[in-house]
């Protein structure tokens, strides 16, 4: 399930805060999470449900032996075992395939496939095993003894399916304990509902015009129309995965966790470094923690290290090269940050720098997006001119100017602006407690709600599918 | 008030409103008229679909398809969406329409129609990806699609829908190389014509929009050009370019209008040497106001505002009409019963139908077979005074052999009559191959 459907919304989340609420015992509300999420999950594929109990029962046995025998032998076994265990999985059911056909490509030996899917969020709870684990082991974290709970962590529908790959550390207190706040619940729905927006009304949208540019004849492609489609594709990729975040955070703050944050505008960065810290930050942590740190840093063998980061990060994106290629084009524009570009880009007025980075950005979702090397090829000609193509054309026109509200609002959206909006009317609001109760208890909720019916209105529109032929 | 309390509040009562009256209103409409489709069913429980999740999938279709309000709140998302543009000079969108799927089968599998974009069984770790859109497209697109893409575009200028053609040089092949294959399968003495049927698009006047869609002229053309001798090219383009002051074209549907495909029949009767009635020897009868298929996919408030009108040339031969599903049912030429649904264009020979005969008193012993799309359906009437028996064929539900069909009723004359944008991909090309095992 996701969140942004209208069974979640309209089904599944009421029943679970109705059976939630009711309880007034915490081992009953952390049952009625586990029994909530483990329905969310088999709402895509009940097939995989065993595969996340059992895995996520290994991993809970071997952090208790890795606790036990602390300092001892045993403990480092159970520790390589749990992530041996976890990649293998992650490696079998997401990298199989490509990996096999790769190998035939290479050798032209055939070894079958297993054509089996891709269960879903395996990425996630996978990553979110590893650093639990890790953290047990490095003693960051006492080992959770009670299995519901621990299951509860990695199973909690908040963020499953989609992130954030949220540190078991940040929760325990929380698995433990939960106090009901009225102000958290307020801050939560506001979170939610705003994440709802931005993903309906705003990514979607986005979505589907950039992929009339982006998928349609590459050759006739118009230059502006290449720009225009890519440009978009960055807003939707930020609004609906930053939304998805949002709507995680927003839930959990309902139930009464805290997540860490996972996005923090990337696109005002002004470098790839610094776009890395705001762009999906639980994973860039994930694998600064888990793999940088471990190889050593910046210490010894930097290149090779970043080398090996961006390389894994790439292809945790999906099993395909070009996602590799997404990861390593960052791998090198860090590297070359590092040794030079960052002090030339200091000097430099703000605007240049930030230039660099969104022109650096977009050509990384061109890689991103396409899965072939032809198609990249292809559309690179068009972005800058290559062949005979025009540079603008009548389809661009209208699209551009039925589409030209949107498109500003979702460049908004992209942006601190509206943060800075809510923080001056915080400032305005805490001189008069008259306006304050104005902008608190009247002007959001009314936005939260025209939002939500509207998220609804456009969800329900979605449906709309009309045929030009009798199709009774 | 307690702080907070009207936020808690304004977010839950929707929540908990509308997911009980969901629940609780159950007399909702089975079928959208104006979609032309049926709104999903809950799907029928079984232990596989479960095990699948094939099953939450259509229950999530299901869910949206009959959620409360629905056709309010399509209504509300539409004028949303026309939010979002400038105003201009001129009303001008493009309205991308999915379930536009040429060459929907209509006997099978109705999958097409799938609402939900965000595949859930997908590991989102590719945000917003293509990953994501796996589950839908996968319903949408016929395999060997050729490069043509099977999503429709629908062009508005004002008050006037269009369907957007995009030449695709393989699927015109493809097209042209079936009518050869099947001219060449007939035994001699049989003719066959290729009727293919421009639209509205290729006729408007402003210069600025013209190349939004490929011109058909050229694609006639290229079709033409690549059938053998032994198919006869009706040239209907010529003739209704000839009339492009008149009705030809509903601005609100798809199809043109009955004017439209009496030039088409011109152009017929001038190929074979024979002389057309004229167009004043009918008795015109006129239904409106008409909302068409095209209005269904823009919901424009322009064309709303401005609907279309149809009229309908009263036949003046003797005839009877069967259409054949099981058994032949006895219709009117003409079928008034749609004078009153959202689809009036289904007034002409009562819709499609897998395949239907016309007998008339002219006793000259001549007999056609039209092979075609809905564009037909307003042109067969025109052939009552030529021909002894007409029989309509609709490749998208026929299911018997055509070649021993046309034997067994000493055919004479075969006609291939469907609008250019058949040649945008391989979707309807492939039920015509599949129905002739070409």
């Amino acid at each position: 399930m996701v969140f942004s459907s209208l069974v979640f919304l309209y089904a599944f989340l009421p029943l679970n805060l109705i059976c939630y609420f009711i309880c007034k015992n915490q081992t009953y509300r952390n049952w009625v999470l586990i029994f909530f999420s483990l329905a969310f999950y088999a709402w895509g594929e009940p097939v995989w449900i065993g595969l996340l109990i059992v895995s996520s029962l290994i991993i809970y046995l071997l952090a208790l032996t890795v606790e036990k025998h602390r300092g001892e032998r045993q403990s480092k076994v159970a520790l390589v075992s749990a992530i041996t265990i976890s990649l293998s999985l992650l490696g079998f059911f997401k990298y199989w395939d490509f990996l096999v056909h790769n190998l035939s490509l290479i050798t032209g030996i055939s070894i079958p496939l297993h054509n089996l899917g891709l269960p879903i969020g395996i990425s996630f709870f996978t990553f979110k095993a590893i650093s639990y684990i890790v953290d047990v082991y490095r003693g960051e974290v006492r080992a959770q003894q009670s299995f519901p709970k621990f299951l509860l962590y990695i199973s909690l529908f908040h963020h499953l399916v989609a992130g954030p790959i949220v540190r078991y550390k940040d929760v325990a207190a929380a698995i433990e304990h939960r106090e009901f706040s009225r102000s958290q619940f307020n801050e939560g729905i506001n979170r939610f509902v705003t994440g709802l927006g931005k993903k309906v009304i705003l990514a979607n949208t986005a979505g589907e015009t950039a992929d009339l540019f982006l998928q349609g004849d590459l050759s006739a492609l118009p230059v502006l129309g290449a720009w225009f489609g890519i440009i978009l594709y960055a807003m939707h990729i930020y609004l609906d995965f930053s939304a998805y975040s949002d709507m995680a955070i927003g839930l959990g703050k309902i139930f009464g966790f805290n997540y860490q944050e996972n996005f923090n505008y990337p696109y005002i960065s002004r470098s790839a470094t610094e776009f890395w810290r705001r762009w999906h930050i639980s994973l860039g942590s994930f694998f600064r923690d888990y793999v940088y740190i471990p190889l050593g840093g910046n210490r010894i063998h930097h290149l090779r290290n970043l080398f090996i980061v961006w390389f894994l990060t790439g292809l945790w994106h999906g099993a395909s090269w070009n996602f590799v290629l997404w990861g390593v084009y960052y791998g090198i524009l860090i590297a070359l940050e590092k040794v030079c570009l960052s002090k030339i880009l200091k000097k430099l007025p703000h605007w240049i720098a930030h230039t660099y980075l969104i022109f650096a950005v977009l050509i990384g979702w061109v890689f991103f997006y396409y899965p072939d090397l032809q198609s990249i090829g292809d559309f690179f000609q068009a972005m800058f001119g290559f062949g005979s193509r025009e540079l603008i054309n009548t389809q661009l026109k209208i699209y551009f100017s039925n589409n030209l509200l949107l498109f500003i609002i979702a460049l908004m959206a992209c942006t601190p602006i509206t943060k800075l909006i809510r923080k001056a009317l915080h400032y305005l609001t805490d001189k008069s407690t008259r306006t304050a109760f104005l902008y608190g208890e009247a002007l959001l909720p009314s936005l939260n709600f025209v939002l939500l019916i509207l998220a609804t209105i456009m969800l329900v529109g979605k449906s709309y599918s009309p045929f030009l032929y009798f199709n009774f | 008030m307690k702080k907070h309390q009207l936020n808690i509040i304004l977010f839950l009562v929707p929540l908990f409103l509308l997911g009980v009256l969901n629940i609780l209103i159950s007399d909702k409409p089975t079928i959208s008229e104006l979609e032309n489709r049926k709104l999903k069913e809950k799907p029928p429980f079984t232990a596989q679909k479960l095990w699948t999740g094939e099953y939450f999938r259509e229950y999530e279709n299901y869910f949206a398809d009959n959620f409360i309000f629905r056709e309010k709140f399509v209504k509300i998302s539409g004028m949303v969406k026309d939010l979002w543009g400038l105003p201009g000079q001129d009303k001008v969108t493009i309205v991308i329409n999915e379930g536009a799927n040429v060459a929907a089968k209509q006997n099978q599998n109705n999958n097409e129609g799938e609402t939900n974009s965000d595949g859930a069984n997908s590991d989102k770790t590719n945000p917003g990806g293509k990953a994501d859109n796996n589950s839908d497209n996968s319903n949408n697109a016929t395999e060997n699609d050729g490069k043509g893409s099977v999503t429709g575009r629908v062009f508005v200028l004002n008050d006037k829908a269009m369907e957007i053609h995009t030449f695709n040089a393989e699927a015109c092949a493809y097209y042209a190389d079936f009518l050869n294959s099947f001219a060449e399968k007939l035994p001699e003495n049989r003719q066959v014509y290729s009727l293919i049927a421009p639209t509205q698009i290729e006729f408007i006047n402003e210069p600025k929009y013209k190349n939004l869609s490929s011109p058909q002229k050229d694609t006639i053309t290229y079709v033409n050009k690549y059938l053998n001798s032994e198919v006869t090219t009706v040239n209907a383009y010529q003739a209704l370019k000839e009339n492009t002051d008149k009705y030809l074209y509903f601005r609100s549907d798809h199809h043109w209008t009955a004017l439209g495909a009496y030039y088409a029949y011109t152009a017929l009767m001038d190929t074979k040497n024979e002389k057309a009635i004229p167009i004043e020897q009918y008795q015109v009868k006129e239904v409106k106001p008409y909302l068409g298929s095209l209005y269904s996919t823009t919901l424009s408030k322009e064309i709303k505002e401005n609907p279309d009108s149809v009229h309908l040339y009263q036949p003046f031969i003797k005839h009877e009409y069967h259409v054949y599903y099981e058994n032949p049912i006895k219709i009117d030429l003409l079928d008034m019963r749609h004078a009153k649904n959202t689809n009036k264009y289904g007034i002409f020979l009562g819709g499609d139908h897998p395949w239907s005969k016309i007998t008339t008193t002219q006793k000259n012993g001549k007999k056609i077979i039209v092979i075609k799309d809905s564009y037909a359906n307003a042109f067969v009437p025109f052939l009552l005074p030529h021909y002894e028996e007409i029989y309509v064929v609709d490749p998208r539900q026929f299911t018997l052999n055509i070649f021993d069909f046309i034997e067994e009723n000493n055919i004479q004359e075969v006609l291939f009559l469907n609008y250019v944008l058949v040649t945008d991909n391989n979707g309807f090309t492939d039920l015509l191959r599949e129905m002739s095992d070409i």
